[in-house]
């Protein structure tokens, strides 16, 4: 009886994921992404990740166009292959994060920093107000870079890049 | 609508908004570009690929065209030229769009319409570009429902946007365009530092030249005439009594050298000792200046660790190479010149020898300036993270007891210590490699002088006592270049903390006073929140188009739930933070056009995060008015229901609290920080959650005296307890960021909406508490 109770107890410390088969994704006329669940047509859904930088793929929340939650998926890999590819196109579309290539220089002045980068060979001039708070350095050499007007960069191995890069990083990492 | 292939090419020039080029293509195309009332340009195509997108507005409809721009440098005319491509055209008529918004991810955002019933995504855009498509879409629903206000309005800010003459780019609020200011080396910029001591610079200076002629003729006085013209073969020819008196006249010169060069250092010594401790004085004040000026923004942004060391280590390091290091550097540069005069002066051929070892060695030194900052930044990153931790253990330290955490918090810190030690040892070791470098260089160097000058000594080129001399003068040399090697770690280790010194003080403030600011004859403290936005981060909106007014003399309450954005209202009022969009406006002028004085004079702020300062409860109280008698801090004091506690204080209200003084109890402290407010007597009386770490007694008991307080003064209380704000003449019901009720506590009673639901809700739970103690 004691054993059972301990396990309702652990049991309401997990959190309730939606099982995929509850859930059928699709995409509407004008392109939106839409939810049925259990088969209950939701119309627009948002997808929201729990854990955006360690784990994109696991944990996502679908919420209405209202926020209010309506499904929490564990992971993307229980979806089927079509399913998938919808959730992950909607998810690569709110998180969009293009890979930095190549820093090509980075200039400070009265307190901005001007990157200039490249992004798979297109240059693209990046703006960053304060460094400190805008370039996170995680493990294994991942760096996430923000800037001025929201726009996320990610660079996801600073010792694979060219030296130049870590040559220029490396005074704002750590 | 339909959609055009187009592939036209033309080149032009650049204009503001559009440039020329693709306003000819528009115009190619049969639009009227003058007519258009609002352009934002996009820099996405729908798959996430960059490319270029040119959306306009006029009366008539939404045009959205796609292509390619590209800056290119003519080489016949040496200049700029932009270069245009359009792929796509669409026309959306105005009737057709029922409502035009922006969508916000993440990261990205989407222009979406509604055209019958249903919605349809026009374009896809980086978030920076936001901004301008949210005022198309504004200005769309402003004609579609006929608010000509409204129009004039978006317009008006559309125009007031400015740019910068120079580059194009957006100017900030300050006037000051980052992008085309002069940007000066570190060096240079410390430097600036001996702006206000230029007469006791200018006098070390003479006196460190006064004292390297006296080092420099110490050699040849010394030895050269000693060793050939009193003891040599040159003087074989004089009489004794003539060779004593040469002697004489030799041994007063030395000693004249050494008497007037000691006072020289002395004198030296004692200038620097004036000077260089007061500019690292003016380092640190400007550093603290720079950030009390400085906006809230810039201290939420940062670990309390990285702050604490750019005032206390960067200041430190720079102290140090400004008083320990940089005082020398004259001197070391003059003997060296100065020697090598003598030098070559001696034996034009056996220097050169000599200086063969300048060139790898400045390349070393350039090499080692940079390694060493690289290395110098890594070590102080380190030692940040390291004093992050520390002031996180002790501010959290009832956590971690409560949590049995100890171990955890000791392996974290170990870690960290680590990592600094692992840092610190590899800036030493490399330190310690570089300097013996030098060493071998210069002993090197003797022995190559020695073995050449014995050379030509013997084929009597040149005489004894001008090689001793000489050689005096190679190991004259070691000294100032000894100081030239090690002088680059501390000049590495300033310029880091230079850097990032002038990082705090080049920082702009985002609260800015106007330059002629407003200030008000009658401050009577109406408040009016004008279509308000605000956010924290890019595109994570915290409050959305707000719109409320409070009479001067009423009361505000606010209710909504945890992270309505309820705080950030408070923030905005008090000008913490400056609104993304709309206005705060207090006896209907704008708080950014008043003075940071008046403004601060008049807004009292109490809190959820109440600090006390290090000092006693009287000078806590003080605080906002240092020159309140006793008998007004009493005043206040029985006002906030504080005095009663105080007066239980060991020291009453001379007892220190704050860092390192007497335990206050959370009800306490907000107790003393409501005190303080109230002495301060300000106009606009803002409670952020004021009296939630009170009794229910305690509570109603500063209620009833702040009633007293509250004519002629505008209150405005967020609380979650609704029986707390009963006695408020409004209340706004605050949810997501907006404005979801707004009303007298009767009227949203009577109206059974979300307050009434949140007052049915305590009441059920007070009810519950009733029962059980009944």
């Amino acid at each position: 009886m004691a054993v059972k109770e301990k396990q309702t107890e652990l049991d309401a410390l997990q959190a309730d994921f939606t099982a995929p088969s509850r859930c059928r994704f699709y995409q509407n006329a004008r392109g939106f992404l839409c939810l049925a669940l259990d088969g209950e047509d939701k119309n627009r859904v948002q997808l929201t990740r729990a854990l955006p930088i360690s784990d994109p793929e696991k944990y996502i929340a679908v919420t209405d166009m209202e926020s209010k939650e309506l499904a929490l998926l564990e992971s993307l890999a229980a979806l089927d292959d079509a399913q998938r590819a919808l959730v992950a196109a909607e998810l690569g579309m709110r998180y969009f994060c293009p890979k930095i290539t190549l820093v090509k220089s980075l200039k400070e002045k009265m307190g901005s920093y001007y990157f200039d980068v490249s992004i798979d060979g297109i240059a693209r001039a990046v703006t960053v107000h304060d460094i400190g708070k805008s370039m996170k350095q995680l493990e294994g050499g991942r760096i996430l870079l923000q800037d001025v007007d929201g726009n996320r960069y990610e660079i996801p191995d600073v010792f694979a890049l060219p030296g130049k890069t870590l040559r220029i990083l490396e005074p704002y990492l750590y | 609508m339909g959609k055009k292939k187009h592939n036209t090419k033309i080149s032009g020039g650049k204009s503001r908004g559009f440039s020329k080029d693709v306003l000819a293509l528009l115009e190619a195309e049969g639009l009227c570009t003058e007519g258009f009332l609002l352009t934002a340009i996009g820099d996405m195509d729908n798959d996430g690929g960059y490319c270029n997108a040119w959306v306009a507005l006029d009366e008539a409809g939404l045009y959205i065209a796609t292509g390619r721009e590209a800056i290119y440098r003519d080489k016949k005319r040496k200049r700029l030229r932009a270069e245009a491509r359009l792929s796509t055209l669409e026309a959306i008529p105005l009737r057709d769009m029922q409502e035009l918004r922006v969508e916000r991810y993440a990261t990205t955002a989407r222009l979406v319409a509604k055209r019958g019933g249903e919605e349809i995504a026009l374009l896809r855009f980086s978030l920076g570009r936001a901004e301008g498509f949210a005022r198309i879409c504004a200005l769309h629903g402003a004609i579609r429902e006929g608010k000509e206000a409204d129009r004039a309005r978006i317009l008006a800010d559309a125009e007031e946007e400015k740019l910068c003459e120079r580059c194009g780019g957006a100017m900030p609020k300050t006037g000051k365009c980052p992008r085309c200011s002069s940007k000066r080396s570190t060096a240079v910029r410390l430097y600036t530092f001996f702006g206000g001591y230029k007469k006791q610079v200018a006098l070390l200076l003479f006196v460190q030249l006064i004292l390297t002629v006296f080092n420099v003729a110490m050699p040849k006085v010394g030895t050269e005439m000693l060793f050939d013209d009193v003891l040599g073969e040159s003087a074989a020819g004089l009489a004794e009594a003539n060779k004593l008196a040469m002697l004489g006249w030799l041994v007063l010169a030395v000693l004249g050298l050494r008497v007037f060069g000691l006072l020289s250092n002395m004198a030296s010594d004692y200038i620097q000792a004036i000077i260089m401790p007061k500019i690292a004085y003016d380092i640190k004040l400007k550093i603290f200046t720079a950030m009390q000026r400085l906006s809230v923004g810039f201290y939420s942004s940062k670990q309390t660790g990285q702050v604490m060391e750019r005032i206390t280590e960067d200041a430190m390091n720079v102290h140090f190479f400004f008083t320990d290091m940089l005082p020398f550097g004259p001197l070391h540069i003059l003997k060296l010149i100065g020697v090598l005069v003598m030098m070559f002066q001696m034996d034009a051929g056996l220097s050169l020898v000599v200086l063969s070892i300048l060139p790898p060695l400045l390349l070393l030194l350039g090499w080692g300036q940079a390694f060493f900052r690289r290395l110098h930044h890594k070590t102080w990153a380190n030692h940040a993270k390291v004093t992050s931790l520390v002031s996180d253990n002790i501010n959290g330290q009832r956590v971690i007891k409560v949590f049995s955490k100890e171990k955890e918090e000791m392996r974290r810190f170990t870690k960290l210590a680590a990592s600094y030690r692992d840092a610190q040892n590899a800036y030493t070791k490399k330190e310690t490699l570089v300097m013996p470098i030098f060493t071998a260089l210069t002993l090197c160097l003797t022995a190559v002088a020695m073995t050449l000058g014995a050379s030509n000594v013997l084929g009597g080129r040149m005489q004894l006592g001008e090689l001793l001399a000489f050689v005096l003068y190679i190991n004259m040399l070691a000294p100032p270049l000894e100081y030239l090697s090690f002088v680059a770690t501390p000049w590495a280790k300033c310029a880091d903390s230079a850097h990032r010194i002038f990082e705090v003080t080049d920082s702009e403030p985002d609260i800015v006073e106007p330059e002629h600011p407003v200030v008000l004859p009658d401050f009577r403290g109406s408040v009016e929140l004008l279509e308000l936005d605000f956010e924290y981060e890019p595109a994570h909106p915290i409050i959305k188009k707000l719109h409320l007014k409070v009479e001067a003399g009423q009361m505000l309450g606010i209710v909504g739930k945890t992270g309505a954005g309820k705080t950030t209202i408070a923030n905005l009022i008090s000008r913490l933070y400056d609104p993304k969009a709309g206005s705060v406006r207090i006896d209907g002028v704008d708080v950014k056009e008043l003075s940071f004085a008046q403004l601060r004079q008049n807004i009292g702020l109490v809190s959820q995060d109440i600090y006390l300062f290090g000092g006693s409860v009287l000078e806590n109280i003080r605080y906002g008015k240092p020159d309140a008698t006793v008998s007004e801090v009493i005043a206040a004091a029985k006002t906030a229901a504080a005095h009663d506690f105080i007066l239980c204080l060991p020291d009453g209200y001379e007892t220190r609290v704050g860092n390192g003084g007497q335990e206050l109890s959370g009800g306490e402290r907000q107790r003393v920080s409501i005190a303080r407010a109230i002495l301060q007597n300000p106009k606009i009386l803002i409670l952020d959650e004021a009296t939630a770490a009170m009794d229910t007694a305690t509570e109603r008991s500063i209620q009833e005296s702040l009633g007293k307080l509250k004519k002629g003064r505008t209150t405005i209380a967020i609380a979650h307890r609704l029986s707390t704000l009963r006695g408020a003449d409004l209340l706004a019901v605050i949810e997501g960021g907006e404005l979801k009720e707004f009303g007298s506590f009767e009227t949203l009673l009577k109206q059974k909406g979300e307050f009434y639901k949140l007052y049915q809700t305590q009441q059920k739970a007070l009810a519950a508490v009733s029962s059980i103690a009944d």
